[in-house]
């Protein structure tokens, strides 16, 4: 059994039992209702693996209170050997938790790409994972971090760490929060007020709707697509439209259930999204989409490797020889590199990952020395550098980029990634894709619907990239008009959400990274 | 305080007026119960039913996946001439066989009913289905979608053919354990008897057959059929006990599709060759085989080596 986010079991029974509890307990015990719940959702998903996330934290905990305790140098010892001690802790302790995360989820890969390379064969192991891995280690490394840096103290409770490191809201799927950024609510036991209650909901409804209307009736169409129909190019730029379409819906339904859920007991989660499709480029795309992630990437990633001795040595040769404007970009390029293979090794243990890293890799480099050549070309045609022309040349360039790089992140190989964008360039054939798309899970009453819930989806995101102020506006409508808005996406999404028979259960998609 | 309570009072409001309008809101829903529980399935095979010919089907196969893997009635037709139809769908409760049966039998008049026992073991979830016949809306709110996969082949009379072959690895001595009869619960029972009911009045001869399967079916399961056929004089046959399974030759390495759950093509070739026999001894069906009215059938038989 689980409890995904969108079932009733998780929002119409679960979260209220747990929230019904949390309140009825004394204030400074409120905390321990959440890491009960905490452990009973982890179990109901994982059973015995939540052993893992207790190992992982106890682990965190400890390296962390040492590493705290490092405070100021011992008199008598050098500060400089003192600085590397302690360095060289923080680096076993980042190692460790990274050694847990790669043992279970990327042996199978690293053996047989080995193998691979070396013409052996490779009998895949059965290893399970316990949920959230990929999220839960980010988030005790980033601790760890912030802890030897002196920007937060260490937790002296190990239960107050758990709660923490397995936050049912953000465990499936994030987002990856800071420890500084949630101690203080998650353990002040805020009591639940009819404000965030109703605002909590209000947001989950939200969630449910971009997952459960649009995500999950597209899911059967990209599989089809994906699996039988590769060959014909219209339903293959059909298939990665859809696909991009549904996993933003997907992802950032599934998050905003999860800000609704910390919202009720009053803990602001931070956001994981800021209309990633109104970005200007690709770099701007990943600071608006996972946006946890980019900055988990940024900060203990981009900055130190920027920032290492090595970068910064070939930086001043490069300068010293008088290569400026390489050595400008020579320290960004490297770690971006880093931040990139990263990124496609966290998304999971395939090569088309790692590609798809890769392939955003070489749109930034390309970005970085076309951005300000542009600006200026825009300059001398007397073009505004925000006037329409410009975001619509911009916007199309972003769609196919971002189209083209969930193509080969939803194939199941490179090969059929690449076989379905050549086709699209020489196999387009556009009526025999219109004829055969009602045939693929979705009949026109299905694409009518989505199509208009897609719409109030764009016209809210379009509201949001104005700073129009949706939610104050929509607090001072009059009782009857805001409960109308709410029935009728609640009857919304029980009319036409993609549930009950004929529905294979859609996983969360995210939550397999 | 005041103005914290009148919040709450609100909530509430708001959500007793919300059960209000979902109980308003299941009343256009519930004339949609007579579809059946698993109404997009049974919709789909009722579609596929209805593209035969009228008055065309000598004999129907009911059932679950069981039902739909075993019996091939392109086969039935290529060795005997007796024409019939797969009404079999994926996990199908019994309730929702008695539905599709009565809208089967709209269009068609057959001489004899098979039903494939493994239905009556399968009932969905108490509390689903509470649900779905007080507030409907939840159940059938999307009475209109497509169907997102198919359930057996029209080519194959709306049986589900595949050669695949991954063999069953287990000991054979499950049928022959001991066990007391696994009663048939009360719901089920009342719609067999309702099937029952439902043939003698259409004049159709109803047959109970329980396809292999080394996973599902067991010793008590095949007691409590036969305790009810015995009681009913219907006639019964379990092609998991040995003898039957020695007569058709059935081979658990090569016959099986998925490891002992269902039958293969090359499965379903042998129940269906032992089953159209124990039809000829029920009823004397009219061999079609040489009518040009049924030429399509030959042609579906012979195009390939699939059924030979």
């Amino acid at each position: 059994m689980t409890i995904p986010y969108n079932s009733p079991l998780f929002f119409a029974i679960f979260l209220p039992s747990v929230a019904i509890l949390y309140q009825i307990m004394p204030k400074k015990y409120r905390w321990a209702v959440l890491l009960v719940a905490d452990y009973g959702f982890f179990f109901v998903w994982s059973k015995i693996l939540l052993l893992y996330n207790v190992a992982t934290t106890f682990m965190t905990y400890l390296f962390a209170r040492k590493l705290s305790s490092m405070k100021k140098a011992p008199e008598g010892t050098d500060r400089k050997v003192f600085k590397k001690r302690k360095h060289r802790i923080l680096v076993l302790s980042v190692l460790l938790n990274l050694a847990v995360l790669a043992v279970l989820k990327y042996t199978n890969f690293i053996g047989s790409s080995v193998m691979e390379l070396f013409g052996g064969t490779f009998t895949a192991l059965k290893i399970a994972v316990p949920i959230g891995i990929s999220y839960y280690t980010l988030q005790c490394i980033s601790y760890l971090s912030d802890v030897s840096n002196k920007k937060i103290e260490a937790e002296n409770n190990y239960f107050k760490l758990a709660l923490y490191t397995s936050f049912f809201p953000t465990i499936l799927e994030g987002p990856i929060t800071r420890f500084g950024d949630m101690a203080e609510n998650l353990f002040a036991g805020h009591s639940i007020t009819p404000e965030n209650l109703s605002q909590g909901y209000e947001r989950i409804i939200w969630g449910l709707f971009k997952k459960m209307i649009i995500a999950d009736h597209l899911a059967p169409v990209v599989t089809s697509i994906f699996t039988k129909h590769t060959d014909n190019g219209g339903l293959c730029l059909i298939g990665a439209v859809f696909c991009t379409i549904q996993l933003y819906m997907d992802f950032a339904g599934t998050i905003d259930i999860a800000i609704g859920t910390g919202k009720i007991f009053g803990i602001t989660i931070t956001e994981n999204f800021r209309q990633p499709f109104f970005a200007k480029n690709a770099g701007d795309f990943w600071r608006r989409w996972h946006i946890t992630l980019g900055t988990f990437f940024r900060d203990y990633i981009f900055y130190p490797v920027s920032l290492s001795r090595p970068v910064q040595n070939w930086t001043r040769k490069l300068n010293a020889s008088g290569h400026k404007s390489a050595a400008r970009y020579l320290g960004p390029a490297i770690a971006l590199l880093f931040v990139w293979l990263a990124n496609g090794f966290w998304h999971g243990p395939y090569w088309t990952y790692v590609l798809y890293g890769v392939y955003y890799y070489f749109f930034m480099i390309f970005e970085m020395f076309t951005e300000k050549p542009f600006e200026a070309w825009c300059g001398r045609h007397h073009l505004d550098i925000n006037g329409w022309q410009v975001r619509t040349f911009r916007f199309i360039k972003l769609f196919f980029i971002v189209i083209f790089g969930e193509m080969f992140f939803r194939a199941a190989t490179f090969a059929d990634g690449w076989k379905m964008f050549s086709n699209i360039f020489v196999n387009f054939n556009w009526k025999g894709c219109i004829s055969i798309l009602p045939n693929l899970g979705m009949n026109k009453w299905e694409y009518l619907m989505v199509s208009m819930a897609f719409v109030v989806v764009i016209i809210i995101s379009v509201l949001k990239e104005k700073h129009y102020p949706i939610r104050a506006k929509f607090e001072k409508l009059p009782t009857a008009a805001r409960w109308a808005v709410l029935y009728s996406l609640i009857f919304a999404i029980i009319l036409f959400g993609a549930y009950g028979p004929g529905y294979d259960a859609v996983a969360m998609m995210y939550a397999g990274f | 305080m005041t103005g914290n309570f009148q919040k709450w009072k609100k909530i509430i409001i708001f959500l007793v007026l919300f059960c209000l309008l979902l109980i308003a809101g299941s009343l256009p829903f519930y004339s949609l119960r007579s579809m059946g529980y698993q109404f997009v399935s049974i919709g789909q095979k009722d579609r596929m039913i209805k593209k035969e010919k009228d008055n065309s089907l000598d004999a129907l196969f009911f059932g679950d996946s069981q039902c739909l893997t075993a019996f091939a009635p392109v086969k039935l037709f290529g060795e005997y001439g007796i024409t019939s139809y797969n009404c079999g769908t994926e996990g199908e409760w019994i309730g929702d066989t008695y539905i599709l049966m009565q809208k089967a039998l709209e269009k068609q008049n057959p001489s004899m009913i098979v039903l494939e026992t493994s239905a009556l073991y399968s009932k969905p979830s108490k509390i689903k289905y509470y649900l779905s016949q007080r507030l409907p809306i939840f159940h059938y709110h999307d009475f209109y979608q497509s169907p997102k996969k198919k359930i057996g082949d029209e080519a194959a009379k709306g049986s589900n053919m595949i050669t695949r072959v991954i063999p069953y690895q287990g000991d054979d001595s499950k049928m022959s354990e001991e066990e007391p009869a696994d009663e048939i619960s009360s719901v089920n029972i009342d719609y067999l008897n309702k099937i029952y009911q439902l043939c003698q009045e259409k004049n159709i001869i109803l047959m109970l057959a329980t396809a292999l399967s080394m996973i599902d079916w067991t010793n008590g399961k095949h007691k409590a059929v036969e305790e009810w056929s015995n009681a009913n004089n219907v006639t019964y046959v379990d092609y998991n006990e040995s003898d039957n399974l020695k007569q058709i030759n059935f081979d658990w390495s090569f016959d099986t599709r998925d490891g002992g759950v269902h039958v293969n093509v090359f499965g379903a070739k042998k129940l269906t060759l032992d089953i159209g026999k124990r039809m000829l001894e029920l009823y004397p069906f009219v061999d079609h085989r040489d009518d040009e009215n049924y030429a399509d059938w030959e042609y579906l038989y012979t195009k390939d080596d699939y059924y030979q």
